[in-house]
């Protein structure tokens, strides 16, 4: 046995020793609850008669029922995930709840089908998803076990979520990239309308000049205000190659920096044929 | 003890399944910005000729009105 084994192992020990000592928690759906179920789960020691939980002397801790126990943990983890998604996990944990007269937790697969969908139409942070692939595997793995039984993997997995839930946030440099590739979706289209506007609104300034020179000042004034939007959209190139050296080639904190400068730049730019439309030459 | 090591083992086995998925998404946020920055470095490098040709049909419209 290595020492990071021993380790491990002593870790473990003392966390059985620090449920058997914390008080029951007064309410099952309180944080402070969902964090002593799930710390029990992690705690060696347990008796038969009410795995999960170490009973001392003075300690006597009745038995929590996994299946509320892990009612409690979605119940936890609902307020991590984007608000389209909230009702499906909470769903999810009154469908978990129903497993108690050991019922097969269809319903609660049912409900994790429907978060996946719901999922698909709204942009959910991977590290959550991850997690929630996790509790799906072990519903399904419940399936198999005779009702009352503990899902263990259940509290692992779930635990992963409470862990995970803080950090289920787009990373400060991934948030920087798509804020630049939403920067650089805003001037594509900017650029493709002005090119097609610009052809058609040249031949209306000519449609509507009737005289030959008439339609050559108007096109010349046009073509001059046009101009400005050509040399932003110089500038804005420069801005958005710089923020493609620092995003695309770096994992520099600088980074941060040029998304917003992209953004802004790209903002700039598309006010700018806006108002070479508005203004229409 | 051989549950505490089940226990490790599982959530070792968690953790790098999430980095998997991690990483995973993180290299699709830059392919998609790279993605999307060459098509605004294509779309910008056509701006000056289609603009052109614009000008140059508007001045040939212009052209066949009467003086």
């Amino acid at each position: 046995m290595t020492l990071h084994q021993l380790l491990a192992g002593g870790g473990l020990l003392a966390i059985s020793l620090l449920v058997a000592a914390l008080p029951y928690p007064g309410r099952p759906d309180s944080f402070w609850a969902s964090f002593l179920l799930v710390l029990g789960r992690l705690a060696p020691l347990r008796f038969s008669d009410s795995p999960g939980t170490l009973h001392l002397p003075g300690t006597a801790q009745p038995p929590p029922d996994p299946w509320q126990r892990l009612q409690s943990q979605l119940a936890l983890a609902a307020p991590l995930a984007p608000p389209e998604l909230r009702e499906h996990l909470l769903r999810m944990g009154v469908a978990v709840a129903q497993r108690l007269p050991g019922l097969v937790p269809g319903a609660a697969l049912n409900a994790m089908e429907q978060l996946r969908l719901a999922a698909e139409k709204c942009p959910l942070p991977g590290e959550l998803l991850a997690a929630l692939r996790d509790i799906d595997a072990t519903l399904r793995e419940a399936q198999a076990l005779p009702p009352r039984s503990v899902p263990w993997p259940a509290a692992l997995a779930l635990l992963l979520v409470l862990a995970l839930g803080p950090l289920a946030c787009v990373r400060p440099l991934d948030q920087a990239r798509q804020q630049f590739t939403a920067a650089l979706q805003v001037t594509t289209a900017a650029q493709t309308r002005l090119k097609t506007w610009d052809a058609q609104h040249q031949l209306d300034l000519v449609s509507a000049a009737e005289k030959r020179e008439v339609a050559v000042k108007a096109l010349a004034a046009y073509r001059d205000q046009r101009r400005r939007v050509e040399q932003l959209a110089r500038d804005t190139e420069a801005v958005m190659d710089e923020a493609a050296d620092q995003l695309l080639l770096s994992d520099q904190p600088a980074a941060l920096d040029a998304a917003q400068r992209a953004q802004l730049a790209a903002s700039r730019f598309r006010a700018a044929v806006q108002a070479l439309m508005g203004g229409g030459g | 003890m051989g549950a505490a090591m089940a226990a490790i083992g599982g959530l070792a086995q968690l953790a790098a399944e999430y980095e998997r998925a991690d990483e995973q998404r993180r290299q699709e946020i830059l392919d998609q910005a790279d993605q999307h920055y060459r098509a605004y470095k294509e779309s910008l490098g056509g701006l000056p000729a289609a603009l052109q040709q614009n000008d140059r049909a508007a001045d040939a419209a212009a052209a066949a009105l009467g003086a």
